[in-house]
């Protein structure tokens, strides 16, 4: 007898790579909590996060859009409403997170700062592709980020549980005023400046620290709430630390990967979903890379929300295609706006010239 | 033999009633059925219903405190079965606004050298006043106070409504300047009422007003003042005078004073009167 007789086989190499399909893997075996039909969810992160909210929509799960098109705003327009519960954007790192849910809850005063775009649209530095149209004046961008961190405020308090995709550790820092950046100023808009503007790559510890923090105040405004985390399997499409992209992406996937290690076994209402392991694990054969081998393909997203409904909707699974076939208006519409955000690149990919469009 | 011309030309849509109501006799002129309308009050009687007579008259200026002595007016009745005064057409890639031929009748019995003052459509934002869809604000340059924890819609969506009401008198005064020499000049219709609630009388809205009631004084005065302002910036860029509404009409806010109200939308004839005076120091200083 030792300590791995009785082990499941999900414990064991040889029989989780040789299941006959993903859901028999035992990927998300081990998980704290489960959901149920009647949970609210709100979705952030990284690309992957798009991916995520797409489909738990399509499916019939119940994705909280408190930041909605208003009937005034037409339909047509690329106003960004609908891709996350808020119009957020893509959040690539904890701090970026963490600074979003600060000043929603009035933990740090709100950070202005706006740009003219070429057209003389003014952009939301601090979510530069939320709004895609950008603003009319500066007043007005102003005044929408005002209530915009309203909304994320009013989600967080709403929800019962948020799914966060971690994507980054690399940022750019405003050293002034001690923000980050989504995406380094002066690739969508603004200009950048060496004297204001540094990189930084947060630490293990700090990731930690961030997500802890991250934890707290969710927490501390909603106390039921459960928290999910994921690390998006999507590589970095450029680093600025002297070394591969490569070896980059592995450095910050893995990083962003023991911090939630650490942080779930401090918090009991955490819990880790692993998408991550799914499509970049051996059993995928890279199967579920798509060209370019950095954005996952749809039969890898399917193949992660299958496993997730599997393992964190089980009384929903038998439910999701009666749902998905009754979509509610409102839902396809979701759909419909997330199929055209997710046929858009990343805002990362402006980082490379090769990629940019235009 | 040459046209002796009165001190002005009016053309009117349903704000001209304040000024003629104010200066004139007009009334006995026209043969207005008196056919009660509950919507409007005793100024609007006869007018609304289309049997105000559809060519131009020439009145005189009964008000002896001004210096103005006659005037010849065309007021319109949206009823009158006159119809739009312009249409815009696209033809080969180029706008084109087409002219009523009745509008093109009168003008060119006015074509001179006295001023012609328009008082054309104005009501087109009335139903902005009303609270009709989720809370939302705009931002106005002229108005700094905003609604918190509402969406603020984008100023290129307001404009786009704006834009689409104001065009109609813009392309009226534009069909004029092309068509006469007379200097132009266009009243701004009178802001919101200052208690819409209060009206006796609620035209055409009543309805709407009773499901939806009214926005706040704010963003009444938000609505109205870039239609306004849109409109001002339109006219003048084709050289067309604008006469703001009178300063002593309006509240601080910049609101409809009750005592200047008639019915939900309109001014009574003491807001004519002061309409009058503006007018006459602008045509007394050509």
């Amino acid at each position: 007898m030792n300590p791995y007789a009785n082990l499941p086989r999900y414990n064991f190499w040889k029989a989780s790579i040789q299941s006959p399909s993903a859901l028999e893997v035992g990927f998300d075996y081990g998980r704290k909590f489960t959901f149920s039909v009647t949970d609210v969810f709100v979705t952030a992160g990284s690309c992957f996060a798009q991916h995520f909210a797409s489909r738990l929509t399509a499916r019939g799960g119940n994705v909280l859009i408190i930041e909605a098109r208003h009937p005034m705003v037409p339909e047509s327009c690329d106003h960004g409403y609908g891709l996350f519960s808020a119009r957020y954007g893509n959040i690539y790192t904890v701090r970026q997170l963490l600074e979003m849910l600060e000043q929603a809850f009035g933990i740090r005063p709100i950070l202005y700062e706006f740009s003219k775009r070429n057209d003389g649209r003014w952009i939301d530095m601090l979510r530069p592709r939320a709004v895609p149209m950008g603003f009319s004046s500066k007043e007005q961008a102003c005044m929408d980020r005002n209530y915009h961190l309203h909304t994320v405020s009013q989600l967080i308090r709403s929800m019962n549980v948020f799914v966060f995709t971690l994507g980054l550790t690399e940022a750019w820092i405003n050293t002034q005023h001690n923000y980050c950046y989504p995406v380094v100023p002066g690739v969508i808009a603004g200009d950048f400046s060496s004297a204001i503007h540094s990189f930084r790559n947060f630490t293990f510890a700090e990731t930690v620290d961030d997500l802890q923090n991250v934890i707290n105040i969710i927490l501390a405004n909603n106390s039921a709430a459960q928290i999910l985390l994921t690390v998006s399997p999507v590589g970095l499409v450029a680093t600025v630390e002297p070394r591969s992209v490569i070896v980059s992406t592995v450095a910050s996937k893995s990083i962003l990967r023991a911090s939630i290690e650490e942080v779930i076994n401090n918090n009991s209402v955490v819990d880790y979903f692993p998408s991550y392991e799914i499509i970049t694990s051996p059993y995928g054969h890279a199967q579920f890379w798509a060209e370019g081998l950095r954005d996952v393909t749809e039969k890898g997203v399917d193949t992660v929300m299958d496993i997730f409904f599997n393992s964190r909707m089980p009384d929903f699974s038998g439910q999701f295609i009666a749902h998905s076939k009754n979509q509610s208006s409102q839902s396809k519409e979701f759909e419909k706006k997330l199929e055209k955000a997710l046929t858009d690149e990343c805002d990362e990919m402006f980082l490379d010239p090769s990629l940019r469009m235009g | 033999m040459k046209k002796i011309e009165p001190d002005f030309y009016l053309i009117a849509h349903s704000h001209g009633v304040s000024l003629l109501d104010a200066i004139t006799d007009w009334r006995n002129k026209m043969s207005l059925v008196d056919e009660f309308d509950s919507r409007y009050g005793k100024a609007f009687q006869g007018f609304m219903n289309g049997s105000i007579m559809n060519d131009s008259f020439t009145t005189e200026v009964i008000d002896k405190t001004l210096r103005l002595k006659t005037m010849e007016a065309w007021v319109i009745s949206f009823r009158s079965g006159i119809g739009a005064l312009t249409t815009f057409e696209s033809e080969n890639g180029a706008g084109i606004i087409r002219i009523n031929n009745k509008f093109s009748e009168i003008l060119k019995s006015w074509n001179g050298s006295s001023p012609i003052v328009s008082m054309l459509n104005g009501n087109e934002h009335a139903l902005t006043m009303l609270n009709r869809s989720p809370a939302y604000d705009f931002f106005d340059p002229e108005i700094s106070a905003i609604e918190v924890n509402v969406p603020i819609i984008d100023e290129i969506f307001i404009d786009q409504s704006i834009n689409a009401w104001i065009s109609q008198v813009y392309y009226s005064l534009v069909a004029m300047k092309k068509q006469v020499n007379n200097e132009l000049i266009h009243v701004l219709p009178p802001p919101p009422r200052e208690n819409p609630l209060q009206s006796q009388h609620f035209e055409m809205l009543l309805d709407l007003v009773t499901k939806h009631g009214f926005l706040s004084d704010q963003l009444r005065v938000k609505w109205y003042r870039r239609y306004c302002r849109n409109l001002t910036a339109l006219l003048t860029s084709v050289d067309c005078k604008v006469l703001a509404p009178p300063p002593d009409a309006c509240t601080t806010a910049g609101l409809l004073r009750e005592e200047y109200a008639e019915g939900l939308t309109h001014g009574n004839s003491k807001y004519g009167k002061l309409i009058a005076e503006q007018i006459e120091s602008i045509v007394t200083a050509l």
